[in-house]
């Protein structure tokens, strides 16, 4: 699962289009889009804007470890050209001096920088750091959510010395987005591969709900058969369980003990 | 090699880093305050960071050298470990340092001269008695030598410090800086083994075992002194042929004559750092046998792991000498 914020609805745009997202017509309080495994949000402008809309995809659909965070907009830049992206790996607020460090652990399509965080846009440049209006508010808050390799930042760069951000309007918001798509999409696509990588771990789902749904099972005595089951898993190399002979015991705590005798009588051999 | 290199402020313009920089200099160059703002976060993954750690040049402040854990050492009474490292390259399914920290990025401590201070504290706190000091606790000492220089500048520290002996503990088979020098009476190269075919289940992205094998023949040859660490024995039904081949193997090709000392030690770990690895591996077979926690330890069932012991033991005693056999564990 991959859940982007953006801040603008230009920027909204082209995501919508490359990944088929639907509006979710049920009431919210900001516009959420979505497809299977995409979710995204539209923030407004401003660091507090995206943080709370952050927190609000977030309670949407259980966002558990598992999910990856994007922010993905547009932002200024002293030297760097019109439409090139860059993707944080400092993150400075300027108002509160809070540091973020994401932790990109793969191969990034394009460059890595500071992005600072500013209250008003910022059109002086006085470092050569990219400039933008939300990357602290978002990453701050997905943290709560999210593990740290899978929350990152991407910011095109739509205005620079050069070409002041009066200049910037917006068709071209879009435009420049649009023609970043495939950079984005290659983060997504990497984001998403690890997602998943976590995901597919947390076996058992299935069977601890078919046991449920036969035998009263106490949180204790869930979190036992997860546990089981996970090594049945290691040990039989994802072979099935015979959930009909589980089914067929009396209690839950039948099956924990079926489970134990099952799973000591495997041969551990490497 | 690195995803990018995080460096401490006070750090970027120290003459061994600098050079360290000038060779990275493609990488993405991130300052940071202390090192713990990266290393020490919370809501960190640890294998997915693995995919593609970055090196983060630190200076350590305090604790230098510090005491080993009981049962880890030769036979010394005087034993400290030092680590100018903070994980490793591999990725060792056994290795506690899974559990231990949060974070898989290398923390490399760039202030030797203050490790060699301390190192010299201690030789002069115990003058007359031996001293070991292990550098292969918190990373594998050899492997990112190229990088680190690490035994170019202890080496000739020890040299002249006779009642210290340092070891050496190493997976690797970066061994030309050692074969470069003449060997030292007082350093040990350690080289860790398990059988070949729970190395390849394991032992992720390090050498083969017949290339550790030959490194230390090399060493070996030149008259370095070297050790054999079989630690941690890896329990399977059918261990004992797994390590009775592998010991015809090593002793096959290292003069058991000459070695300097053999150590065993069963698996185990710290009971939070055995939840952390397994949450980080759940499919992983080696956590998902019948382990049991004895005083906040989680090893093998107090049979399986007699057993274990017992026959790794023997088998080994057919290869070497008593006198140089260093069990690691309680007897």
């Amino acid at each position: 699962m991959l859940n982007i914020v953006v801040a603008l609805s230009e920027e909204a745009r082209p995501f919508i289009q490359y990944y088929r997202l639907k509006r979710l017509h049920h009431r919210h309080a900001f516009p959420v889009y979505g497809n299977d495994n995409i979710q995204l949000i539209v923030s407004g402008v401003g660091n507090l804007r995206a943080a709370v809309a952050t927190g609000y995809l977030a309670g949407i659909r259980d966002s558990g470890r598992t999910t990856a965070w994007l922010n993905a907009g547009i932002a200024g830049c002293k030297s760097l050209p019109v439409g090139e992206t860059v993707l944080a790996h400092k993150i400075i607020d300027t108002v509160s001096r809070q540091v973020f460090y994401p932790a990109i652990c793969f191969d990034p399509p394009c460059k890595t920088g500071n992005i600072r965080t500013v209250p008003i846009p910022e059109i002086q440049y006085p470092c050569d750091n990219v400039y933008d209006m939300e990357a602290a508010g978002f990453f701050s808050a997905a943290m709560r959510f999210g593990t740290l390799e899978l929350i990152h930042c991407l910011k095109i760069v739509s205005d620079n010395e050069a070409s002041p951000i009066h200049r910037v309007s917006s068709s071209g918001v879009v435009h420049l987005v649009e023609q970043q798509m495939e950079v984005i999409a290659a983060i997504a696509a990497v984001l998403l591969d690890m997602a998943a990588a976590l995901d597919r771990d947390s076996k058992g789902d299935e069977e601890i709900e078919w046991i449920s749904s036969r035998f009263h099972c106490t949180v204790a005595q869930q979190a036992q058969l997860r546990m089981l089951i996970q090594n049945w898993f290691a040990l039989t190399d994802a072979s099935p369980l015979a959930m009909l002979e589980l089914g067929a015991l009396k209690n839950t705590a039948a099956v924990l003990n079926a489970l134990r005798i099952q799973i000591n009588e495997i041969p551990v051999a490497y | 090699m690195y995803s990018a290199i995080y460096i401490e402020k006070q750090l970027l313009s120290h003459p061994r880093v600098e050079t360290l920089l000038a060779r990275f200099s493609n990488l993405p160059l991130i300052t940071i305050d202390r090192y713990g703002e990266i290393f020490n976060r919370k809501a960190q993954n640890f294998r997915l960071q693995k995919r593609a750690p970055a090196l983060i040049i630190a200076g350590k402040q305090k604790n230098h050298v510090l005491p080993t854990p009981e049962q880890y050492g030769l036979g010394g009474k005087h034993n400290y470990y030092f680590s100018h490292l903070l994980n490793c390259i591999y990725d060792c399914r056994y290795c506690f340092l899974q559990g231990m920290y949060r974070s898989a990025h290398y923390v490399w401590f760039a202030n030797y001269e203050d490790f060699a201070q301390a190192v010299m504290e201690k030789i002069e706190q115990h003058r007359g008695e031996t001293c070991y000091f292990y550098s292969g606790y918190d990373c594998d000492s050899l492997a990112l030598e190229p990088v680190t220089q690490f035994v170019d500048y202890f080496l000739p520290l020890f040299s002249g410090q006779l009642n210290a002996v340092l070891e050496l503990r190493t997976k690797s088979t970066q061994v030309r800086t050692l074969l470069d020098r003449s060997p030292m009476e007082n350093c040990v190269v350690a080289f860790s083994f398990t059988p070949e075919n729970i190395a390849r289940k394991l032992e992720h992205k390090v050498p083969s075992n017949q290339k550790r094998l030959e490194a230390m023949k090399k060493l070996q040859q030149r008259g370095w002194k070297v050790g054999l660490r079989f630690d941690p024995l890896i329990y399977a039904d059918d261990y004992r042929a797994n390590y009775q081949r592998l010991f015809e193997s090593v002793f096959s090709q290292i003069q058991a004559g000459s070695l300097h000392s053999v150590s065993l030690g069963v698996f185990r770990l710290p009971e939070p750092y055995y939840r952390t690895m397994q949450r980080l591996y759940p499919g992983e077979q080696l956590f998902a046998v019948k382990l049991a926690n004895s005083n906040g330890m989680v090893s093998y069932q107090a049979e399986i792991e007699k057993r274990l012991v017992d026959d790794c033991q023997s088998l080994l005693l057919e290869h070497i000498p008593e006198k140089i056999y260093y069990p690691c564990f309680m007897q």
